[in-house]
């Protein structure tokens, strides 16, 4: 791969390239897939490409063209090169200076590989499958259990023409298990899951666990009386305002076109006193750390809210060749959720490990503090979220309803609505447990405790 | 370079060799183009070739799947290998053996229909009509902000070989464009979406539209500022064709995908031949409508696809079928079987699912509702399909009150059970009209095309802030 990166920028300056920019990644996965309480088929995945971006400046102007190519070879790097500048040489030059990463200072490096992972085998998948089913199916009302675990090892590989390069590899392991109960004509269902960089069969079988339990729980479910009320966010809630809302407010190029609930806020109170959110690419077993981001610019801890205040947009170099501000290294190629296709994207704003700072109360303490109001684990239709003005509409799943400071009974037929800004600044308690969940790409994460938010409103 | 057909049906003769009892193989080449303005930024412009090759086997009676992507014969090998190796663990584990319910085999190469092709139009072209997009929104009104604009691409071809003898080589050229108006008065600020997709060769780049759909975004975005939140309560409710389609996919379409079925996951289970909505409902998922947004004449397993009947008068009669579910199931298989790329295995997807059209107008529609909410677009929807709990937002609503349009509303969602709603439904217009979009499951991405005419519901919960 080094070989053809190395072409790649070198044909790219000799056909007129003021710079250019080589990204590879190459990606060997074993996903396995269970249903209907039985191991179902193993995949072997292999997956390699390019992605190159190329700089034309003139004066004062920039323009950068992009392409890919999933072939190594000297005729295919070639062609995409040769895409790249045809792109760049046809757009509009823009009036800012462009410039691709420049600091060739070696990044820190961080523990990305767990060689149970990187090594696991289709006995170790099936074997792991076969106890996440048994652990899942042992009550008798428990109808369906369906859910997959993933071992992906992923090799990336940086280059461009200032003199940066880079190369770091990292496993991903992945377990989830779907559950479906049955009861008297009544239907609960339910998942979980859980991602991390190392292998943790103790916590695929947790996890299947927790999904059982809360699919019986789920059964005979009852409406809610709608209205304003107060709302427990799990965190796989908060994953999907997160991923859909909050994450496109904090990219400073939506901020800087106007497009984001949160422009024009750095400095300003916009969440709840109790809320600190920080972006941190350092920590171990965190799927998002990393040593550099898919611009070669090496990460860094961001503070990005401090007890509510909005500190920092996340950036890449065109957003800070727009502002002049110094604090990029925010761009992702975003991958699938196996770490495979980074290269066919170009880069994205986005955060590394998104994470809300926990508080110290046990989720039965924030239960304990609802007198009616209603508790969601998750939420489908978050991706229907305006990301413009940070309203949604959504329907809780895992939800029940809490009456007087204790979990009554599972609900149904509710649709949760409000908008993100409301969210953050109506936040009343943080838990303390928090749940690190990929998110939007497969080397992005949020990772959240429980919120208690007031005010949301319920309609059904 | 190495041709496709040949190498799917190398690959399926390899797999027989070391014992598999069935194999399938997908092989592709694709070029996409990809244009972003954000704002009045081509914020990005990114071309490339997609290449691979996916075999899927059965070995013992259980599946492997194994993926390369070089494409080339002396690697073939590898990913077979693979395949079975797989396969073998999983048929230690697997209680129920797989069958597959039988088809015809056939070889054929299908053409997209037209002429050209999209790789000829030049980039130049397609950066403008993405510009145009973006300038002929904001050009609209004062208080148009901002507009963002997106153009897509893909030509290229997918061969699908099998051990039954199928060897189909399918050609695939389409484009999708997008544009979102955003409007802006005072601190107020809203949005709206408009979105188009063709499936042909380079002749269909003529029968883009951009300025019309970016006025159309635009004027709604305006009509938008002076609305006011959406009700939150239960409603009367008539949808717009765009939102029809988007509610049958979601509310009906995945839970009668088939696979879903044999796994206990659906709440469509065991109900063939059984009323499951009103009379006025039929609704159809078709692989062979023509210049449909996800038409195919084979599916992923080479298995000729079809038109499906899913409800006729609101019983419900069939399911979308892959060749697993239907041996399961005791059906014909009916060419259900999709799969995103080479790198996924198929699995179960709708085509263009749409409701069939009805005897209404929109005016007639309209004067049975003395207060309710006529919902408009669509920003996608979710569905749990082992409980049938389904949700989708409008682009945008109107109040409508003693069967005539009022007031603008905003965030208008709308959400429920399946087998509730679907009785519910009271009216049926007359005109149908097809939308493309984009539909997610199992971590793959499929064009999916939907569709309906206007659809009025009696009672259901909208969701909104008011």
């Amino acid at each position: 791969m080094e070989d053809a990166l190395k072409r790649a920028v070198s044909l790219g300056l000799k056909l007129g390239a003021t710079q250019v920019e080589a990204f590879a990644s190459s990606t060997n996965t074993l996903h396995l897939a269970f249903e209907k309480k039985q191991v179902k088929r193993i995949e072997d995945r292999s997956d390699r490409g390019i992605g190159l971006r190329v700089l034309l400046r003139n004066g004062a102007s920039s323009s950068m063209g992009s392409s890919f190519t999933m072939s190594p070879d000297g005729e295919a790097v070639d062609k995409a090169v040769r895409d790249a500048l045809s792109i760049a040489r046809t757009k509009k030059p823009e009036p800012i200076l462009l410039s691709f990463e420049e600091e060739t200072k070696k990044p820190t490096h961080i523990r990305l590989v767990d060689r149970k992972v990187k090594d696991a085998d289709e006995r170790t998948a099936a074997g792991l499958a076969s106890r996440m089913i048994r652990t899942a199916s042992k009550d008798s009302r428990i109808r369906s259990v369906s859910g997959d675990c993933t071992f992906s090892h992923c090799e990336t590989f940086f280059l461009n023409s200032l003199g940066v390069i880079g190369h770091y590899a990292g496993t991903l392991f992945t377990a989830t298990t779907w559950v479906t109960a049955r009861q008297s004509g009544s239907i609960g269902s339910a998942s979980d899951g859980f991602a991390s960089r190392t292998f943790q069969p103790e916590q695929a079988l947790t996890v299947s666990r927790s999904a059982a339990e809360t699919a019986i729980s789920q059964l005979k479910p009852r409406p809610v009386t709608p209205g304003k009320t107060d709302i427990i966010l799990g965190p796989e809630a908060l994953e999907a305002l997160s991923a859909n809302i909050l994450v496109f407010a904090l990219r400073a190029d939506f901020v800087q076109k106007k497009q984001s609930p949160l422009a024009g806020k750095v400095g300003q109170n916009v969440a709840s006193a109790s809320i600190s959110l920080e972006d941190n690419p350092s920590l171990p077993g965190y799927v998002g750390s990393k040593p550099f981001d898919d611009e070669g610019h090496p990460t860094e801890k961001r503070t990005v809210m401090e007890r509510g205040r909005l500190l920092v947009y996340l950036h890449n170099h065109r957003t800070i060749a727009q502002e002049g501000s110094d604090t990029a290294g925010n761009a992702l190629r975003v991958s699938s959720p196996d770490l495979t296709r980074k290269y066919a994207g170009e880069p994205q704003i986005l955060p590394h490990n998104l994470i809300v700072k926990p508080g110290r109360d046990s989720l039965d303490s924030l239960v304990s503090q609802v007198k009616d109001g209603i508790y969601a684990k998750s939420v489908i239709g978050g991706h229907t979220a305006n990301r413009v003005t940070g309203e949604f509409s959504v329907v809780p799943q895992m939800a029940y309803k809490i009456t007087n400071g204790k979990i009554e009974h599972a609900i149904k037929d509710t649709v949760l609505s409000g908008n993100i800004l409301d969210v953050l600044a109506n936040i009343k308690a943080v838990g303390r447990d928090p749940v690190h969940i990929p998110s939007i790409s497969g080397d992005s994460s949020f990772t959240a405790p429980p919120l208690l938010v007031e005010g949301l409103s319920l309609s059904g | 370079m190495e041709d496709l057909r040949e190498l799917g049906e190398v690959a399926v003769k390899l797999a027989t060799d070391q014992g598999a009892t069935y194999a399938d193989a997908r092989v592709d080449r694709h070029r996409s183009t990809l244009i972003r303005y954000l704002h009045d930024t081509l914020d990005q412009a990114n071309t490339g070739v997609t290449e691979g090759f996916g075999i899927r086997i059965l070995y013992n009676d259980a599946w492997g799947f194994a993926t390369a992507v070089q494409l080339e014969k002396t690697v073939l090998k590898k990913a077979v290998n693979s395949a079975v190796r797989a396969a073998k663990t999983v048929s230690r584990y697997q209680k129920e053996k797989i069958r597959l319910g039988k088809t015809r085999s056939s070889r054929e190469t299908v053409r997209t229909p037209g002429h050209g092709s999209l790789e000829d139009i030049s980039l130049e072209d397609k950066m403008k009509l993405c510009e145009n997009l973006v300038n002929e929104a904001r050009s609209y009104h004062k208080n148009i902000a901002s507009a963002n604009g997106l153009y897509l691409d893909s030509i290229g071809q997918r061969v699908v070989a099998n051990t039954d003898g199928t060897s189909v080589v399918m050609e695939d050229s389409r484009l999708y464009y997008s544009v979102r108006a955003i409007a802006r008065e005072g601190d107020k600020t809203v949005s709206t979406l408009e979105n188009h997709g063709l499936v042909g060769r380079g002749d269909v780049f003529a029968k883009v539209a951009p300025d019309r759909h970016a006025r159309t975004a635009a004027q709604r975005a305006i009509a938008c500022l002076d609305g006011k939140p959406c009700p939150s309560k239960r409603l009367p409710v008539v949808m717009d064709p765009k939102l029809s389609g988007v509610f049958i996919h979601e509310a009906v379409g995945h839970a009668a995908e088939a696979d879903g079925i044999i796994a206990k996951e659906s709440i469509l289970e065991g109900r063939i031949g059984k009323k499951i909505g009103s009379e006025l409902l039929s609704a159809y998922d078709d692989s062979t409508l023509h210049g449909g947004w996800g038409s195919s004449k084979y599916d992923d397993e080479g298995t000729l696809a079809g038109k499906r009947t899913i409800v006729e008068k609101g019983v419900l009669r069939g399911y979308i079928l892959n060749r697993e579910a239907a041996a399961k199931l005791r059906m014909e298989p009916n060419g259900g079987a999709r799969a995103e790329s080479y790198a996924h295995t198929p699995v179960v997807r709708m085509s263009n699912t749409y409701i069939a059209p009805g005897g209404q107008s929109l005016e007639e529609l309209m004067e049975g509702v003395d207060y309710g909410v006529y919902m408009k677009g669509t920003r996608g929807g979710q569905v749990d399909p082992s409980k049938g709990t389904f949700q989708f937002n409008a682009e945008d609503a109107q109040l409508i009150e003693k069967g005539e349009l009022t007031a603008v509303l905003l965030e208008a969602s709308l959400s429920g059970d399946t087998l509730t709603i679907l009785n519910t439904v009271d009216g049926v217009g007359r005109e149908v009209s097809h939308d493309a979009g984009f539909c997610g499951k199992a971590s793959q991405s499929v064009a999916a095309g939907t569709g309906g005419p206007h659809v009025r519901i009696k009672e259901t919960a909208v969701g909104g802030k008011a």
